[in-house]
């Protein structure tokens, strides 16, 4: 795992012991700072990834397959900034979702369709995850 | 607006630039051409489009496993060679990506036409990624 000073750490549920103690995952430096300098809307949703960490309502594992393992976690943040200054209320048939690498790394954070049966999963999530780890039943 | 969590981390002029970049941490490619919020649509294991949200309009993509697909095709068949200041800069052509990727899944309408769509979008120029950039975190 990259270390470093820039590097932001999350606290989250531990996706291979949820109800163990919380761990903390990395926001690396590269990854924001891309966003800040050259994608200025997906930085500020960065906002909603940080409370999709701090609570996720599922977690997925097995997100991609040349790449073993990895997570996805999903929630719905309060808010979503459609303008770098310009935030709404979360749009209604979405899910927001929060991809991390074997390493620990979160790598991406995104808006997705929400499934029909279950609005906290994304769409198609059955053929797109190995499987559905954790739910917050709460 | 609330301050943002990253703020004392990062400093210097934002300016969205709409050219694809290497996620290493996610071993994928983003391209994205308006700096809006997007809703990603996956098509498949590698396609992901990126649609605006407001719109529903499709303003990017993202190009997922890329070194699973340079793995399986190799550079040869990917690659493009540009002189730069009389160095010889070697890159792998994002359209050639994509035609390996299609290559690899199943044949139906949804995924033609996504990838038609991204492939024949009208303002996209062509896009490249410097090899020496496909390196994956550890």
């Amino acid at each position: 795992m990259e270390t470093g000073p820039a590097n932001y750490e999350q606290e989250t549920i531990n996706p291979e012991h949820p109800e163990g103690l919380k761990i903390k995952v990395i926001i690396p430096h590269l990854v924001y700072l891309r966003a800040y300098k050259h994608d200025p809307v997906k930085y500020e949703n960065l906002r909603g990834a940080k409370e999709v960490l701090e609570n996720p309502k599922r977690i997925f594992w097995g997100i991609r397959e040349h790449n073993d393992g990895g997570w996805c976690y999903t929630g719905i943040p309060k808010k979503l900034y459609i303008k770098q200054s310009n935030a709404v209320d979360f749009p209604d048939g979405k899910v927001f979702a929060v991809y991390i690498n074997p390493g620990l790394q979160v790598f991406d954070w995104t808006v997705e369709y929400a499934d029909e049966n279950d609005t906290m999963c994304p769409k198609d999530w059955k053929e797109r995850y190995k499987s559905l780890i954790w739910k917050n039943i709460s | 607006m609330e301050k943002h969590f990253l703020s004392q981390y990062v400093s210097g002029k934002q300016k969205f630039m709409a050219e694809p970049w290497y996620n290493r941490c996610g071993d994928c490619i983003v391209y994205k051409t308006v700096d809006v919020a997007v809703v990603s649509n996956r098509i498949d294991e590698v396609l992901t489009i990126y649609e605006s949200l407001k719109t529903g309009d499709s303003i990017g993509f993202k190009i997922k496993g890329v070194n699973g697909i340079v793995s399986k095709f190799g550079y040869d068949g990917l690659m493009i060679k540009s002189k730069q200041k009389g160095i010889i800069v070697q890159s792998i052509s994002v359209t050639a990506l994509l035609l390996a990727a299609y290559e690899t899944g199943p044949m139906n309408i949804k995924r033609r036409q996504a990838y038609a769509g991204v492939l024949s979008s009208p303002q996209r120029p062509v896009l490249e990624i410097p090899i020496d950039s496909l390196q994956a975190c550890t």
